[in-house]
């Protein structure tokens, strides 16, 4: 189980790295997270939707409201230019910490 | 058998009631819920348990409206704006928000109940604040806490000793000189009436003093031009008030001008200052240095003419100083009839409320009057606390179902106390905000009423202490009123209350009728107070005061205008309508110069002290007063130049003569024959008994003119008479004139206004306690419909739970009018005793009164329990 910190910290960034692959929806996300992340990531499922009209509100990705087969309307989202941009930060952060994290380990190992 | 559509119909319906999630929202929701159900049946779920897991989902989903809230606003850490701010504990925002909605829920109740409270709360400031400013006088001066005047114990033979604030002029310099406590000294002297002229303008002014150059420095009175330190050190300056300045020069600067006081004197206008305040015993409108006067007058020891004031220095102790007084007399003021036993110091606040036989040229009244005034404010203030409280009482019964629920899930006793008692301190604060513009309402009519011009003394911003004390009142009144029903409300039993049984009647009526009978015993006895008042100042203006004040025109008299009274007298004499003139040197109501007299053949310390009363030729006819023995003065008599007296009959006993004509007396080196006694005739106050008096002759002193009038005449125009014949004489001078009993009229008529008051506030309060009394039954009532519908079906007869409900009211109002009218009786016979003259109870006036309230509680309860007697039983039954 993932803490709910680091769950609340790589939201943004998973949510933006999926919509670089292409368009997409939220059910849709869910289960790519789930899936990508062999369950370990486990979120509350709802709680997507407030985060997306957030990033929506702040720029980063933009919606538009498409029909289904089954006569249902259905919201996608795709990232912007401003999207893109934060994907890079997000990245760089997020492998800054990623490798910092690991030579600490290896060298803990090596003196053991 | 589930339907996957209504399911999904009704959690769209419960998502609805979020404010922050939008349609879009909802629609995106809608969507996730049904992939996810499809997604769980396509796992092989069934679709009722699929919609159970994925509504679940959003169980999970930890404050989902509160998500949607944060992503809209601008500020990511923004509340939304029905959650309480992170500081407040949290059942506090809801506690808050029950009292609202309990409030919107009986609005005309609760804003009553407030209205009341501000009301009373306003009216006890009011009563508060006039009494503190009234026990305070004089306390504005800078000074004020070293400044003390000096009194003298003069010894007076027979009666005891005579305290007097006016003293000789050598007594202020001296102890300047001899005690190093002393910084300054002042002294100060009133002036009879004087006419003032200045160009075309001419005016009789009453209030002129002539005071010490440092008075301006020693006390505080704010200057508005010209150099107050120095204003009244040359001869002959003279400072005035600013209402004075404008009566004589209107907007002009008055500095430098001259005023023309009285046998040409002219005087120079070397300062204006702000109107003396309401609350300053020092009342004048002019300053005249006083080395204008002549010399002899300040600097005899012989002479009582000034009032002395002395300023200590900062720190000194003014006993250490009154212990060297008697040594102090023996060097400067013994050797003579005259000296004082001793000498005191007086604080200068403290002249005020002097004791009425010390005489002091200070304006001073008795307390009387501020006693009256504080238990108006506190009659009042309890009245509505009364009220609050029952109002009180009576709305929380209708929250017993929010209690029986808080105490279901779990609300402790304390928390329930601290909640209503919270609540009633809340509310009692909410009126005391609205108590201030009331406060000012009624500070107005009050002013207007009792016609006190300077509202500014009457401001409660000048005075922290009554606002503590309004805000500390308020505090209790919540406390206290919110005590009981805090309590009442707290032990309910939950079980009972949402079974539905909701009478816990029983504790609550005890309570709320006593509260009842506690309006009622004010209610009447503020009525009975508004009769007593009344009755007592009707009385005094009836009473008979040994002389005709009807048909008696008064005209003041000035030292410029004696001249022409001599002439003046006899064209009015010949003037048809007019029976009969004669002038004295005093008015009735307004009179008392006591004197030392010695009897003839008495010891020359055996002195009595009487009211002596010079007066003119024909006194006693003009006035009507009745003679016992003896004759009135009289020109054919040879009594011209001659000392003569007439005592009163209380004189004459008072002295143990048997035949008084003929005999001597010697008036303070004035020796003269008794000619006549007359009947008994009460000049003075009525607050005293009639005192020994003696009537000597001496036209030469007139300062009032009488001039009586047949009936047939009317007062405008024997005035205008007058007014002519005297602008015939002395056109330079002006003539005024006003009818004897108008001056009566004015000294009582505050009796009257406070009559009224009570009067007023009386109604006020019968009206309250019918209200709490109709609330209080009309809920008994509801509570015994049930009760009263069995019986009616068993065959029994309504009437006789109404007969035994008239009975319980009728005989708590009639306990409550006994206590009232016991408390009425009481309290102003004592308070009239202050008079050497009261009336008597009306007992009938009381009596109607009471038997005025029984039949409007009866009438009260009539209504409300005819009806429910009346009241089909089925729908008894029914009514829950």
């Amino acid at each position: 189980m993932i803490s709910k910190n680091i769950t609340a910290a790589s939201t943004k960034p998973i949510v933006l790295a999926i919509l670089r692959q292409g368009e997409n929806y939220g059910s849709q996300i869910i289960r790519c997270v789930r899936e990508i992340s062999g369950g370990e990531l486990d979120w509350s499922e709802p709680m997507l939707y407030p985060v997306l009209k957030r990033m929506e509100k702040d720029g980063l990705i933009k919606a538009k409201w498409k029909m289904t087969e089954n006569n249902r309307f259905r919201r996608y989202y795709r990232l912007s230019e401003l999207g893109y941009a934060e994907l890079e930060k997000e990245k760089t952060q997020w492998f800054a910490v990623h490798s910092a994290f690991s030579r600490l380990l290896e060298a803990k190992a090596e003196s053991r | 058998m589930f339907d996957k559509e209504d399911a999904i119909d009704r959690w769209k319906k419960a998502m609805r009631k979020s404010p922050t999630i939008e349609d879009g929202d909802r629609a995106e929701l809608e969507d996730y819920l049904r992939e996810k159900i499809d997604d769980l049946v396509g796992q092989g779920m069934r679709e009722e348990d699929a919609f159970k897991k994925a509504e679940r989902e959003f169980a999970r989903a930890d404050r989902l409206d509160l998500a949607f809230f944060g992503a809209q606003t601008r500020k990511p850490g923004r509340r939304p704006p029905w959650q309480a701010p992170r500081f407040v504990p949290s059942l506090f925002w809801n506690y808050l928000k029950s009292a609202l909605r309990h409030f919107k829920r009986q609005k005309t109740y609760s804003l009553l109940n407030i209205i009341g409270l501000a009301l009373g709360l306003a009216a006890f400031s009011l009563g508060a604040l006039t009494a503190y400013v009234g026990f305070h006088f004089d306390a504005f001066h800078k000074n004020a806490d070293r400044i003390y005047g000096i009194v003298q114990i003069l010894p007076s033979g027979v009666q005891g000793d005579q305290h007097s604030a006016i003293t000789p002029g050598p007594l202020a310099p001296a102890m300047a000189k001899e005690f190093p406590e002393v910084e300054d000294v002042v002294r100060f002297l009133q002036s009879s009436r004087k006419v003032v002229r200045f160009e075309a303008k001419k005016f009789y002014e009453d209030r002129i003093y002539y005071a010490d150059s440092r008075f301006l420095s020693v006390f505080s009175f704010d200057r508005i031009a010209g150099n107050t330190d120095a204003a009244l050190a040359e001869p002959n300056s003279v400072v005035l008030t600013e209402s004075a300045a404008a009566r004589y020069f209107g907007a002009a600067d008055p500095i430098g001008k001259h005023l023309i006081f009285v046998d040409d004197q002219d005087r120079v206008v070397t300062g204006v200052i702000k109107d003396v305040p309401y609350d300053s015993s020092l009342q004048f409108d002019f300053l005249i240095s006083s080395a204008s006067l002549p010399n002899n007058l300040l600097e005899s020891w012989r002479t009582h003419s000034s009032s002395s004031f002395v300023l200590l220095k900062r720190g000194a102790d003014p006993r250490v100083l009154e212990a060297k007084l008697p040594g102090f007399i023996a060097k400067f003021m013994s050797g003579s009839p005259d000296s004082p036993k001793g000498l005191y110091l007086l604080p200068l606040t403290s002249f005020f409320h002097r004791p009425p036989n010390l005489l002091s040229h200070l304006a001073g009244n008795s307390p009387v009057e501020l006693y009256i005034a504080i238990a108006f404010g506190v009659i009042f203030l309890l009245l509505v606390s009364v009220n609050y409280t029952s109002l009180a009482i009576a709305r929380c019964l209708t929250r017993i179902k929010e209690v029986g629920i808080r105490k279901v899930v779990g609300a402790g006793r304390r928390q329930l106390v601290i909640q209503f008692l919270g609540e009633s301190v809340f509310l009692a604060f909410t009126a005391w905000l609205i108590a201030w513009p009331i406060f000012e309402v009624l500070k107005l009519a009050y002013e207007s009423l009792f016609g006190i011009s300077q509202g500014a003394a009457l401001s409660l911003w000048k005075h922290p202490p009554i606002l503590l004390l309004a805000a500390a009142v308020t505090l209790l009144v919540g406390i206290v009123s919110g005590l009981y029903p805090a309590f009442l409300l707290s032990a309910v039993r939950p079980v009972r209350i949402l079974k539905g049984d909701l009478s816990s009647g029983k504790k609550g009526s005890r309570v709320r009728k006593i509260l009842v009978a506690v309006q009622f015993v004010i209610a009447i006895f503020l009525m009975l107070s508004s009769i007593a008042v009344r009755r007592q100042s009707n009385y005094l203006l009836e009473l008979d005061l040994g002389f005709t004040r009807t048909r008696v025109l008064v005209v003041p008299v000035s030292d410029e205008s004696r001249a022409l009274l001599g002439p003046l007298q006899d064209s009015l004499r010949s003037q048809p309508g007019i029976i009969s003139v004669s002038g004295a040197a005093f008015l009735p109501v307004k009179a008392g110069g006591q004197m030392r007299v010695l009897p003839e053949g008495a010891d020359s310390r055996d002195t009595w002290l009487m009211d002596v009363f010079p007066v003119d030729y024909g006194f006693i006819e003009t006035m009507n007063i009745g003679l016992q023995t003896g004759r009135d003065f009289s020109p054919d008599q040879a009594d011209t130049g001659k000392n003569r007296f007439i005592l009163n009959a209380t004189a004459v006993r008072q002295l143990g003569w048997t035949d008084p004509i003929g005999k001597t007396l010697t008036i303070e080196n004035t020796t003269g024959t008794v000619i006549g006694v007359a009947h008994d005739f009460h000049f003075g106050n009525l607050i005293f008994r009639i005192p020994p008096t003696v009537l000597t002759l001496s036209p030469e002193s007139n300062r009032y003119l009488f001039i009586k009038y047949a009936g047939s005449a009317a007062a405008a125009s024997i005035r205008s008479l007058a007014g002519k014949l005297w602008d015939a004489q002395a056109p330079w001078i002006p003539f005024e004139s006003y009818r004897l009993e108008d001056v009566f009229d004015e000294a009582y008529g505050d009796m009257k206004n406070v009559s009224l008051m009570f009067g007023a506030v009386g109604l006020f309060t019968i009206l309250f306690s019918c209200m709490g009394m109709l609330g209080l039954v009309s809920f008994i009532m509801n509570a015994k419909t049930k009760e009263i519908g069995i019986r009616k079906v068993l065959g029994a007869s309504a009437m006789r739970i109404l007969r035994q409900l008239l009975r319980e009211f009728v005989s708590l109002v009639a306990i409550a009018d006994a206590v009232g009218i016991a408390a009425a009786c009481l309290i102003w016979t004592r308070v009239f005793r202050f008079y050497a003259y009261s009336s008597t109870i009306q007992w009938g006036a009381y009596f109607l009164m009471a038997l005025l309230s029984l039949l409007v509680v009866g009438a009260a309860i009539f209504s409300k329990t005819w009806s429910a007697a009346r009241q089909n039983p089925v729908e008894s039954l029914k009514h829950e």
